[in-house]
């Protein structure tokens, strides 16, 4: 019966066959349901668009800007195995990075803007953002087009209207439900905070996320996410040339003034759990860890790109 | 000399020719026409990306395996919900050629929609390319990677369980 059934669908037999075959209530069961969908359509367009609204656009260009090839030979094999994996991940990735002590503004495909921190880098991939800008600009809704950004480091965004907008870190993600926002990323968690319009942070291992509104900051260290703080002022210290914590991890401290500097800092039996609130400068390290360890009476040694730690009990 | 997808007229044709089949299939996986269409125009944008790698004969194998990539990341597990309208060219014979209808006419589409609608995704997405895009089974198993045989099965398979399904309605209003 199977066979007669595909036959006649497959117009090797005729109705009247299947009838004959298979048994009248049967097949005129079939020849009811298959003669109506026969009929059907989705809809009645001949066009969906002009596929010159495809071809018009310039192509996407590959552009790669690697820094870290020109590091240490030590570092340059971590490094590139990193640069492997995004290879992997996708061949039309762009990336940008600021120098230590450099704050450098980048304008994305979509005139959003990306401010990096000293010692930051930014990613995305580039054939999904020109996706996006030309959706846009054919006033066509974003449909899956997606603005996805990866950061390692700092960075404030200034985001322009458009299709769904997230920044993820190593850390989580931050999707922007508004504009103008910062993401800290750093070893244990990550700080974000929101001067413009609304955001939502999710951390890669937990579920919760928080949506976090204009002149918020909350801070994800260690598995939790902290209360939210007050955010004065519309814009970062650190564009200022000048870098502020408020009631921080030392460890993110730490973090920031490795990156800010270009040093290392062994903690050694520092504890790094502790809480730092102030302001410190981006262009001077001996006041900047000066500012940072003295309330803490943590003793310090500097040894040129190094910084020991000896806690004080 | 060899033409290539990266001619706009080359482009415009493969364009033509497909893009209704593609946001059909879409469609029939998704059970959303707005979100079909705006699939599909990614779809060519990612062909047009690509046209210096893709062969014009291998045109229609990349624009199915770039749509069902594009269905299953943006996969939501909404519900199916097929709606249909009728062919502008159906014949009035064929309307005629029917001796009855065992089925009562009043709801009968909307009912039908809905129990192809129910259909397992394999076998709605086969039967659908096969009696609204006239494909061929030999042309759905290039398509779908599949063997012929398989592509049998999900049509008849559907056109089955369609019918179980409207004897247990039909059943149920009695």
């Amino acid at each position: 019966m199977d066979e007669n059934l595909s036959k006649w669908l497959n117009g090797e037999i005729t109705d009247d066959e299947l009838i004959e075959r298979i048994g009248r209530e049967e097949a005129l069961k079939y020849i009811q349901i298959v003669g109506e969908v026969d009929q059907w359509v989705p809809d009645h367009s001949q066009h969906l668009f002009n596929s010159k609204e495809i071809t018009s656009k310039p192509k996407a260009k590959v552009r790669s800007m690697r820094p870290w090839f020109s590091y240490a030979a030590a570092a340059v094999l971590l490094l590139s195995i990193i640069s492997y994996f995004w290879v992997i991940m996708s061949d039309n990735m762009v990336s940008y990075s600021s120098q230590v002590g450099e704050v450098r503004a980048i304008e994305l495909p979509d005139g959003s803007m990306v401010t990096l921190a000293p010692n930051s880098e930014i990613s995305w991939d580039e054939e999904e953002w020109s996706n996006v800008v030309a959706m846009k600009e054919k006033r066509l809704k974003s449909g899956s087009a997606r603005r996805k950004l990866k950061l390692r480091g700092k960075a404030l965004f200034d985001v322009e209207k458009g299709a769904p907008f997230s920044v993820e870190s190593s850390t989580g993600t931050v999707k922007v439900l508004g504009t103008i926002f910062e993401v800290d990323d750093f070893e244990e968690g990550m700080n974000v905070i929101c001067y413009e319009g609304k955001v939502e942070a999710k951390p890669k291992r937990k579920s919760k996320s928080v949506v976090i509104a204009r002149g918020e900051g909350y801070l994800y260290f260690k598995g939790n996410w902290e209360g939210k703080v007050r955010v004065r002022g519309n814009a970062p210290e650190w564009l200022q040339n000048q870098t502020k914590f408020e009631n921080a991890p030392l460890a993110q401290v730490i973090k920031s003034l490795e990156k800010l500097y270009g040093i290392r800092i062994e903690k050694g039996k520092a504890n790094t759990s502790r809480r730092f609130t102030g302001t410190i400068p981006n262009d001077n390290l001996d006041v900047a860890l000066k500012i940072v360890f003295s309330p803490f009476k943590i003793e310090y040694s500097r040894e040129g790109k190094k910084v020991i730690l000896t806690a004080s009990n | 000399m060899k033409r290539s997808l990266c001619e706009e007229d080359v482009f415009h044709q493969e364009y033509v020719g497909h893009e209704l089949k593609i946001r059909n299939f879409l469609f029939y996986k998704l059970g959303d026409l707005e979100k079909a269409k705006d699939f599909t125009q990614e779809t060519f944008v990612r062909l047009w990306n690509n046209c210096a790698k893709v062969a014009i004969e291998k045109t229609l194998g990349f624009l199915y395996t770039t749509a069902n990539r594009l269905f299953l990341d943006h996969y939501d597990h909404q519900k199916v919900v097929l709606k249909f309208e009728y062919r502008m060219d159906r014949s009035e014979d064929q309307m005629e050629q029917n001796p009855e209808f065992l089925y009562e006419e009043i709801e009968f589409k909307e009912r039908l929609e809905a129990a192809v609608s129910g259909l397992p995704e394999k076998q709605r997405v086969v039967f659908l390319m096969s009696r609204i895009d006239k494909y061929k089974n030999r042309e759905i198993a290039e398509i779908m990677d599949i063997s012929i045989k398989t592509v049998e099965k999900h049509i008849s398979g559907a056109v089955k369980s369609l019918k179980e399904n409207l004897d247990e309605l039909s059943n149920l209003k009695v």
